[in-house]
């Protein structure tokens, strides 16, 4: 399932020009090329931090620092190097998740989200809120490489390439985190009835 | 061909999306699904999996998120910024080139201007007198120590001279002896005996 946020990102991306425009204006220090920027990426930004942290408050803080590291190093950023705004982006995002967690400053976990769709019945959509609980529960005790890179595929839409741009590791390094995500993720879930 | 196992990895990978599989691997899964029931077995658990993992939804994004991150950034840059102190102005030389040029002309101007105001200029000519006198005052101090050291020299030799003439009759410590001491506090220089000053009493 790609993110909503996926959609309204193609849309908006033809106002205020490319990624790598806004890049290029918000390094010479354009407020305004910033908030275009922000208002692109917040959702998505905001999507990972929540699913690595799945708590409200550390995801909006994330979304803060990543958008001002952005501000800060725009002018480190080189298209040539390959890696895409969004990987560029994603990467600084991941690695403040991976890093506020490792530093234990806050309590991650446990806060999830009240309902999907009330319309599709009470019965339904208890029993989907009860699946999304575990499933977050168990995402946050695998390792964090291996979270980070099944939330970027799944959720994010990220191809293998992408992922390994982000995690600073090989397309293959990235196929095998994917890979053990993925069983460690079955295994677990085999645990809960009517999960699977 | 594929077979059940490389069909498993794929999904183990990359989850029951065809569409997110590599293209080469996709037609030759279909075969296999189509004519294995333990790779359409092993698809189904990989569909469940995915199913799971799309209940995992994150809150809707705060309203206002966004103008209010940014806002903040904003913020906390500049207040980063001033608590840093001095920093220098940024010129782009690329987009506003006119700022190379005019800067070297201004610091041109300004040696050119300190150059002509500055008090060094001045010393050619009104001070030129100053100069002379400051130079006999340095020689007349010379000749004073000049006569310093010839009015010492003449004392070194003087004391010189002195310690030529016969040296005293010393006891074996350097001291004149008592005997000695006594005759020269009471003679009379004629030269008469010793005893003399007793009849003088």
């Amino acid at each position: 399932m790609l993110n909503a946020g996926a959609a309204e990102r193609t849309r908006e991306e033809t106002a205020g020009g490319s990624d790598e425009e806004l890049v290029a204006r918000i390094a010479t220090g354009d407020e305004r090329a910033f908030r275009d920027f922000a208002e692109r990426y917040t959702g998505l930004i905001f999507s990972v931090a929540w699913r690595m942290s799945q708590s409200r408050a550390a995801a909006e803080d994330i979304v803060q620092e990543t958008l001002l590291r952005l501000w800060q190093k725009a002018g480190d950023y080189d298209a040539k190097r390959g890696a895409s705004v969004k990987t560029w982006l994603c990467r600084i995002a991941t690695n403040l998740c991976i890093d506020e967690k490792r530093k234990g400053g806050r309590e991650y976990g446990g806060e999830l989200p009240e309902t999907a769709d009330p319309s599709e019945g009470a019965q339904k959509t208890m029993e989907t809120k009860q699946t999304g609980e575990i499933v977050g529960r168990v995402l946050q005790d695998l390792p964090e490489r291996q979270r980070s890179a099944l939330i970027l595929f799944h959720y994010e839409g990220m191809s293998v390439k992408e992922i390994a741009e982000v995690l600073q590791t090989t397309p293959k390094g990235a196929e095998r985190l994917l890979d053990r995500s993925r069983q460690a993720l079955r295994r677990e879930l085999e645990g809960y009835k009517g999960v699977l | 061909m594929m077979n059940v196992k490389q069909l498993e990895q794929i999904l183990t990978i990359y989850g029951a999306d065809m569409a997110r599989w590599p293209e080469e691997s996709r037609g030759p899964a279909r075969a296999l699904l189509t004519e294995s029931q333990d790779a359409r077995n092993l698809y189904k658990q990989a569909e469940s999996l995915d199913r799971a993992l799309n209940a995992f939804t994150p809150p809707p994004l705060p309203t206002g998120l966004a103008v209010r991150v940014a806002n903040e950034s904003l913020m906390r840059a500049r207040s980063t910024k001033k608590k840093s102190g001095f920093s220098l102005p940024k010129f782009s030389f690329v987009s506003k080139g006119f700022w190379m040029p005019a800067g070297g002309l201004v610091a041109v101007t300004a040696a050119v201007v300190l150059m002509f105001l500055s008090p060094h200029n001045a010393v050619q000519t009104g001070d030129a007198p100053d100069v002379t006198t400051f130079i006999q005052t340095l020689g007349q101090q010379a000749s004073a120590e000049e006569q310093e050291l010839q009015e010492t020299d003449a004392v070194i030799a003087m004391l010189d001279n002195a310690a030529q003439t016969p040296p005293q009759q010393v006891n074996p410590d350097g001291n004149a002896t008592s005997d000695e001491m006594m005759k020269t506090l009471f003679d009379d220089g004629n030269g008469q005996d010793d005893d003399s000053w007793l009849q003088k009493l």
